[in-house]
């Protein structure tokens, strides 16, 4: 009966687990400081333990499914399938981490009610993308995501934030119609169902290729504007001037993810794998991924401020996930759903590093990294990590989603796909590592400024404000042990296998 | 049908009791107006469970007498003018910066309503030529309530509206000498495609074309809404435009030849695409707030022409649903759109998008409001607009060569994007201190909300409203 | 119990790191953490799997080549552990040093003991990038920019071997062990990419270049473990992910003994004309890794003696890494503190080791590796190769020279007596290792023929002959920069922050576009009704002709 019960409504209370926090939030005043903050963590807690309850049941092959009637062949339908989970596991943990971030970061500031109410809305809108049991479902929060990180993204409202603001939404929003625009020639073709693995278009190959064919490239280009795919990248380096805590989430998690999470679910669970190959879809977005790969390296290394260094390595880092979904196969397709949690760790990571540096001392600019490591290496050791995981040095997560990307690649006989990770892995090295030898061997300037906000700290322990080192110090340590340990059971990599061993039939 | 004859009677005889009483004529509009919806609920229940109704008015038969019918779709236009109009008459009255409360506003907004209700009831072309008389002078006075400044384009207004009902009046006069009568569905059986039935429908068109604000002959539109009462503004945007818009229906569903309607409905389509890109980038261009709003209603009245127009083009009546959704959406957004500028222009004292910077922090609840009602228009998941423009997207790409056409959907959608956000984005920057006199009127607010929140809501229910007004294939 | 000491061999270190960033005072006690790679030298005891780690995980030795490697590796990280705590003491970023020290003990331990190429690479990656913060440890512009090449070159490295890497695996099907992998054969492209991967760390000709500069910024304990132990490194890598039989080996092999022969004597040569001690030292590793090459190069010729071949290249590590350990102590103790004679004397012994002097390692692995070569299809260049230790006495002597004119300074001080024992005992090593090591002994007798002592003796002498002649009437040899690498390496930092990438312009005349819309907004509102009204009558005529 309670079983019957949850496996119908979790889904729904799981996304309803963020929202009236959030919509609580929106009503309270700037000076209930406890009261937002307990909000905010009861979220978050009920958010984990929930998922944590799922990825067990789903495991024991138990499925959660919630639906409600909305268009015609269309249902709104919230499920927990393992691919899911992989994503919201990824956000729950993250948005632990970067609501202690967040907290800790606008301690003090205006207008933090209406910051956290929206923040709260950008998961739920996250969870209820990643729970979407079909694509009508899928664009419904997809759109309800851009809307939700809007007000995160000019939250600071100077002229710089609202110009970004306006770039945001002019990607993110013409992406959404022309994603509309797809998802409703496919509905036209097949009506929306559920996602299954492999694909339910299979049956309308021969009579509607070129419906399949033009709603396919619609569906990419609507969702790579999210993903920062190559002519569509434009609005990710701008977004930056988001506050610390929202460049992390945008970057690692919400917004960059939404894009390469609805990639794989058109590539896997709309076409399918086989659909996809006899349509020869996916070599054009094999090459474009591999060019925004080598694009964005390219670009970053010409940044000489942190945090749009560290925008333009994103746009290369999430193409590895629409790479290794191109590639088609198993091994590769292992590698893009483990990135897609390890990239999300990394970049959080540098993210909340940047935003130390910049609260604490007031860097925001490559060449005012000098000697950092002396007067914060704690942040500084986060960041090396963060940075080596990208260029893919072992022991760090990044290097099992190269790892397995390669594999994959050679699997399917697209040899040169090694070469881009070849040349992004010396890319990353060439903008990474001169940060990081700034960092720990350049020599410190004479005096650190104290009129940052944080300013004030000793090295070690209290270098900047507890709550930004902790949640840094955090992801770190999961990028690490999801590296070390990815043999273990519950490392992002096994999940991945899960996922594979269903969406290939294995 | 008897409900239905309530809803749009019960307006015209509290009108004729304002004429005695003048004190609290507001909270009189207010009930009258709502037991008007309750009466239009309660007839859509009746259609809902009888189908389609038809009453003769004192018991004379056609051709000779007047016939009322109640289908799905005026039904439902019905319950929504009501609404429209509980909505604007508890604006009108409870907000600090109504200028309406004590002014005729009130028998003419009922006048308005009884004769928009009377329109949705007829079905024969002389009955819609006095109903459309009369909107038209009704929405010209009260453009001209706002004062000396809203004269010259109550003018404008009341010219065009005059010319358009005269070349209405021929066309209905050149019909009735060609076949003597005037009823719609006895026309549907006889008419042909000659040259008198042609220059007929052509007369017609225009004028309905010239009252609905449709490209190119919109020009009107703009300054009248934008210098009318917040509350006078908000009703002929999410109303009045509507009428001759279903009398266009009507003319080339039911009376018009096929062929006639193939050629008029790709030029109709043609010309909702162009609606939607100019009044799209006037909306986007012009820097005052409710000029913009106005432009928007060109802009979506551009869907529903295009609608219309495939409908025609294509003898898709399933397209009827998109067109309907479209009309009902828009208003209800429309009616929140306006009352937020109008409170807002009202608080800041200017009349410039630009003035809005803050809004977010100061008047938040606005601000949302305008934001929501935005997000139908635009079209975005899951609200009434985007449920509208799915059924519309559904029938055009189902088959490869109907494709362009949704470019010019697409192209719609995103200028309303920008036209909306634009809006959106400046509220966003960090206020300037506020003045001490500062005191938004909160109530207005919400009330404004309730329509955007309502037209979101559409999307809740949209597979009954679909299967209601018809289905899809 | 044999996971726990598995285990601890690489996390020892790290562990030790902590406690010295803890409690300052523990350093002393460092050298410690070698212990368990010790135990497992001479218990190896079972390979250990690690299924949690990354995937194939497995630690073990499983062959005499780790098992030697591992054992003098092990020494020399002890003592130069032991060395650095008597030379750094004091140093302001003490801690940054010893991290990185002990990131790159765990790193090397790492690779060493493991089985699979996860592992290793891993291990080699800790390795190689923890090496970076050894060379830049004193600040200035030398250090920078020998750092820089390394890095540079670093980096290079591991992404070809990540390439090679996988595309072994993919070769073999999946397969996770060096002891599977030995039976698949290896793509030529595969196995240049991890030739060259390593190779950069090897430092054998042409991809030596980072050597000359790092090894003398670096302190000396650094350059030791450098030198004697994380070179090795890329030898053992390219022995174990080629496989010893394959048709690659076969038909490269010749290729990769001529570039060792070619190596060997390149780095006597340039060596010879160098003015550090330092440089000197180096070159003279250029020269002696290519040795290691070449026992490899022979290996793929004849894969039917493997087990000669794995005896002569764990000999000639051990013989090696101990012996250029020591001298680089010696060459830091010399430049910087005062030493007593029979101190000074002692760097006669890895000196003339490394020259082939008999009862000494030097003389087990010339000899083998002559008689070896005797038997092999290169017989024929035997003759280059004596010519060759004659050359590397020459060198040693050079080095040596360098070495005493650098106590020749004014106002050494005596050196800190860790320091100076701790060199001791890596000097006395290459008499030690031959007499206590029970399979290298047998060797040592071989090597006391008559006959063999006039061929072990006569080059150490004749370059004795040469070397008392030129320090009686030096020569002024040309100078010649050490440094083809630092040019390049500023180039490549040039185009690093110079990128030519277009940058978008304006193209549109936004201002005109502006006037023209102001104007028409101007008409259309003023003649709404024209407008209109024209609208109208055009739209009637269109209508009209279209319907009729």
């Amino acid at each position: 009966m309670i079983q019957d019960w949850l496996t119908t409504y979790l889904p729904l209370i799981l996304v309803l687990s963020s929202v009236i926090p959030g919509l609580i939030i929106f009503s309270l005043k700037e000076s209930q400081v406890g009261l937002r903050t307990t909000l905010n963590l009861v979220g978050v807690f009920t958010q984990l333990v929930l998922v944590g309850y799922m990825l067990l049941a789903v495991t024991q092959g138990t499925t959660f499914l919630f639906s409600l009637p909305f268009l015609p062949a269309g249902d709104l339908i919230l499920q927990a399938d393992a691919l899911s989970l992989q994503f919201i596991s990824l956000s729950s943990v993250l948005w632990l981490a970067t609501t202690v971030y967040a907290i800790g970061y606008l301690e003090g500031t205006a207008l933090r009610s209406r910051f956290f109410g929206y923040f709260s809305l950008c998961v739920s809108a996250t969870v209820g993308l990643a729970l979407s049991g079909n694509l009508l479902t899928f664009l419904v929060f997809y759109e309800l995501l851009t809307l939700a990180t809007f007000p995160l993204v000019v939250h600071s409202g100077t002229p710089a934030a609202l110009r970004a603001g306006r770039i945001y939404l002019a990607y993110t929003l013409g992406g959404g119609a022309i994603a509309m625009v797809g998802v409703a020639l496919l509905h036209s073709v097949s009506g929306s169902p559920q996602f299954v693995p492999g694909g339910y278009l299979s049956g309308f190959l021969t009579d509607h290729s070129a419906s399949l064919t033009v709603a396919f490239v619609l569906l990419i280009v609507g969702f790579g504007v999210k993903a920062a795919l190559l002519p569509l990248h434009g609005w990710l380096p701008q977004a930056m001037v988001a506050p610390a805590p929202v460049s992390a989430l945008l970057h690692a998690v919400a917004v960059v993810k939404a894009g390469a999470f609805g990639i794989i679910r058109v590539v896997y669970d709309v076409f399918g794998i086989e659909a996809s190959d006899q349509l020869h879809l996916t070599q054009g977005l094999l090459w474009l991924a591999a060019a925004t790969i080598l694009y964005g390296s390219i670009k970053a290394l010409k940044q000489q401020e942190i945090k749009k260094r560290l925008a333009y390595s994103t746009v290369s880092q999430v193409s590895y996930i629409t790479l290794g979904v191109a590639l088609l196969g198993p091994i590769a397709a292992i590698g893009a759903l483990v990135h897609l949690v390890h990239q999300g760790l990394m970049k959080i990571t540098l993210f909340f590093c940047a935003g130390n540096f910049a609260e604490t001392l007031n860097v925001h600019r490559v060449n005012e990294m000098n000697g950092l490591g002396q007067r914060m290496p704690f942040t500084m050791a986060a960041f090396t990590i963060g940075a080596l995981g990208m260029i893919g040095v072992p022991p760090i997560a990044g290097f099992i989603s190269k790892w397995y990307l390669g594999l994959g690649a050679l699997e399917v006989g697209q040899d040169w796909v090694v070469w881009v990770f070849v040349g992004s892995g010396l890319l990353n090295a060439a903008y990474f590592l001169p940060l990081v030898y700034r960092g720990w061997f350049a020599k410190p300037p004479n005096s650190w400024p104290d009129n940052a906000r944080f300013s004030g700290g000793t090295a070690g322990w209290k270098e900047t404000h507890w709550m930004l080192l902790i949640s840094t110090l955090f992801t770190a340590a999961l990028a690490l042990i999801s590296g070390i340990f990815a043999g273990t059971g519950w490392s992002p990599l096994a999940w991945a296998q899960f996922i594979v061993s269903q969406e290939f039939s294995l | 049908m008897n409900f239905a004859l309530l809803s749009m009677t019960l307006p015209l005889m509290t009108a004729l009791v304002l004429l005695f009483i003048h004190r609290r004529a507001g909270s009189v509009v207010i009930i009258a107006s709502l037991m008007s919806l309750a009466a239009a609920l309660a007839a859509l229940y009746q259609v809902h469970l009888f189908g389609v109704q038809q009453m003769h008015l004192g018991g004379w038969q056609a051709p000779l007498g007047i016939r009322f019918q109640l289908t799905p779709v005026n039904s439902l236009l019905l319950v929504f003018t009501a609404l429209v109009h509980s909505l604007v008459a508890l604006y009108a009255n409870y907000s600090r910066h109504s200028i309406t409360n004590t002014t005729d506003f009130w028998p003419l907004a009922l006048l308005l309503h009884s004769s928009l209700a009377a329109l949705w009831l007829s079905a024969d072309l002389f009955n819609w030529y006095v109903t459309l008389e009369l909107l038209g002078l009704a929405a010209v006075a009260m453009v001209a309530l706002s004062g000396p400044k809203a004269y010259r384009p109550a003018l404008h207004y009341l010219l065009l509206s005059l010319a358009a009902s005269l070349s209405y009046l021929l066309g209905v006069a050149l019909i009735y000498g060609r076949y003597g009568f005037l009823d719609i569905a006895l026309l549907a059986d006889v008419t042909q495609a000659d040259a008198t039935t042609q220059a007929a429908l052509i007369l017609m068109t225009l004028g309905v074309m010239l009252k609905a604000a449709i490209w190119p002959l919109h020009l009107w539109l703009p300054s009248a809404h934008a210098n009318a009462p917040t509350a006078v503004s908000a009703l002929l945007s999410a109303v009045v435009v509507k009428g001759p818009f279903y009398i266009l229906w009507l003319l080339w569903t039911e009376v018009a030849p096929v062929e006639l309607a193939q050629t008029t409905g790709f030029f109709l389509a043609i010309a909702g695409i162009a609606a939607l890109i100019w009044g799209g980038w006037c909306a986007i261009r012009t820097p005052y707030l409710k000029v913009l709003v106005a432009y928007s209603t060109v802009a979506q009245l551009g869907y529903a022409t295009l609608a219309l127009g495939l409908l025609l083009y294509w003898q898709q009546t399933q397209l009827l649903v998109a067109l309907w959704l479209f009309v009902i959406a828009h208003g209800l957004a429309k009616v929140s759109m306006f009352l937020v500028a109008g409170e807002m222009q009202a608080t800041l004292g200017s009349k410039r998008v630009t003035a809005l910077k803050g809004a977010t922090q100061t008047m938040p609840v606005a601000m949302f409001a305008f934001s929501v009602a935005g997000g139908s228009i635009i079209g975005l998941p899951p609200s009434g607009g985007f449920v509208a423009k799915w059924t519309l997207l559904q029938l055009t790409l189902a088959s490869p060569i109907h494709w362009p056409w949704a470019v010019g959907i697409l192209i719609g959608t995103l200028a309303s994007a920008i036209y909306v956000f634009r809006v959106i984005v400046i509220s966003f920057n960090r206020a300037d201190p506020l003045a001490p006199d500062f005191s938004p009127d909160r109530f207005s607010h919400w009330l404004a909300m309730l329509p955007a929140l309502m037209a979101w809501l559409m999307a809740v229910v949209s597979v009954q409203l679909i299967q209601f007004l018809g289905g899809l294939p | 119990m044999s996971w726990l000491l598995w285990c601890a061999i690489p996390l020892l270190p790290l562990f030790g790191w902590m406690l010295v960033s803890r409690y300052p005072h523990v350093s002393k006690w460092l050298a410690l953490v070698t212990l368990p790679a010790f135990i497992a030298v001479f218990t190896v005891p079972e390979s250990l799997t690690l299924p949690g780690l990354w995937p194939g995980a497995q630690w073990g030795i499983n062959s005499l080549v780790n098992q030697a490697f591992l054992g003098f590796s092990a020494l020399l990280w002890a003592v130069t552990t032991v060395y650095a705590w008597g030379s750094e003491q004091g140093h302001p970023r003490i801690s940054r040093f010893w991290f990185f020290w002990t990131v790159a003990m765990s790193g090397n331990f790492l690779l060493l003991i493991a089985q699979d190429p996860a592992s290793f690479y891993a291990g080699f990656t800790l390795m190689s990038l923890a090496a970076y913060g050894l060379i830049v440890h004193y600040q200035g512009p030398l250090p920078r920019q020998a750092g820089r090449l390394y890095l540079q070159l670093a980096v290079l490295g591991e992404m070809l071997l990540y390439a090679g890497l996988i595309m072994r695996v993919h070769e073999t099907g999946g397969l996770m062990l060096f002891t599977d992998w030995q039976t698949v054969p290896i793509q030529t492209t595969t196995a240049f990419l991890l030739l060259i991967g390593f190779g950069l760390k090897a430092g054998f000709w042409p991809l030596h270049i980072w050597l000359p500069l790092a090894h003398p910024v670096a302190p000396a304990a650094a350059s030791a473990v450098l030198s004697g132990a994380m070179l090795k490194a890329g030898i053992i890598g390219i022995w174990q992910f080629i496989p010893v039989e394959s048709t690659f080996s076969l038909q490269y092999a010749s290729l990769i003994f001529y570039i060792a022969l070619f190596s060997a004597f390149y780095g006597v040569a340039v060596g010879l004309l160098q003015q550090k001690t330092k440089t000197v030292l180096a070159f003279s590793s250029v020269s002696q890794i290519s040795y290691l090459l070449m026992i490899m190069a022979l290996a793929w010729q004849d894969p039917q003696n493997l087990s000669v071949w794995l005896t002569l290249l764990a000999f000639y590590a051990v013989h090696h890494g101990l012996a250029k350990g020591a001298l680089f102590l010696g060459a830091g103790l010399t430049s910087s503190y005062q030493l007593a004679r029979w101190q000074f004397a002692l760097l006669f012994v890895p000196a003339l080791a490394l020259a082939g002097m008999p009862l000494t390692s030097g003389a087990v692995v010339k000899n083998l590796l002559k008689d070896s070569i005797d038997s092999s299809v290169f017989a024929a260049y035997l003759p280059l190769l004596t010519l060759a230790s004659l050359a590397s006495a020459l060198l040693v002597m050079r080095a040596l020279s360098c070495m005493w004119r650098d106590q020749k300074q004014q106002g050494l001080l005596p050196a800190k007596n860790t320091q100076v024992y701790s060199f001791v005992l890596l000097s006395l090593m290459p008499i030690v290792i031959p007499f206590t090591w029970p399979i290298m002994q047998q060797n040592l007798i071989d090597s006391l023929s008559l006959a063999s002592l006039w061929k072990l003796l006569w080059p150490i002498a004749f370059a004795a002959v040469i070397a008392i002649i030129f320090i009686v009437k030096p020569l002024r040899l040309p100078k010649l920069s050490s440094s083809i690498g630092r040019g390049l390496s500023l180039q490549v930092k040039f185009w690093q922050n110079h990128l030519p990438i277009p940058e978008g312009g304006n193209l549109v005349n936004l201002a005109k576009w502006r006037q023209i819309e102001r104007r028409c907004n101007r008409h259309l509102k003023a003649n709404a009704i024209s407008f209109s009204v024209v609208m109208m009558a055009i739209s009637m005529v269109l209508l009209g002709i279209f319907l009729s």
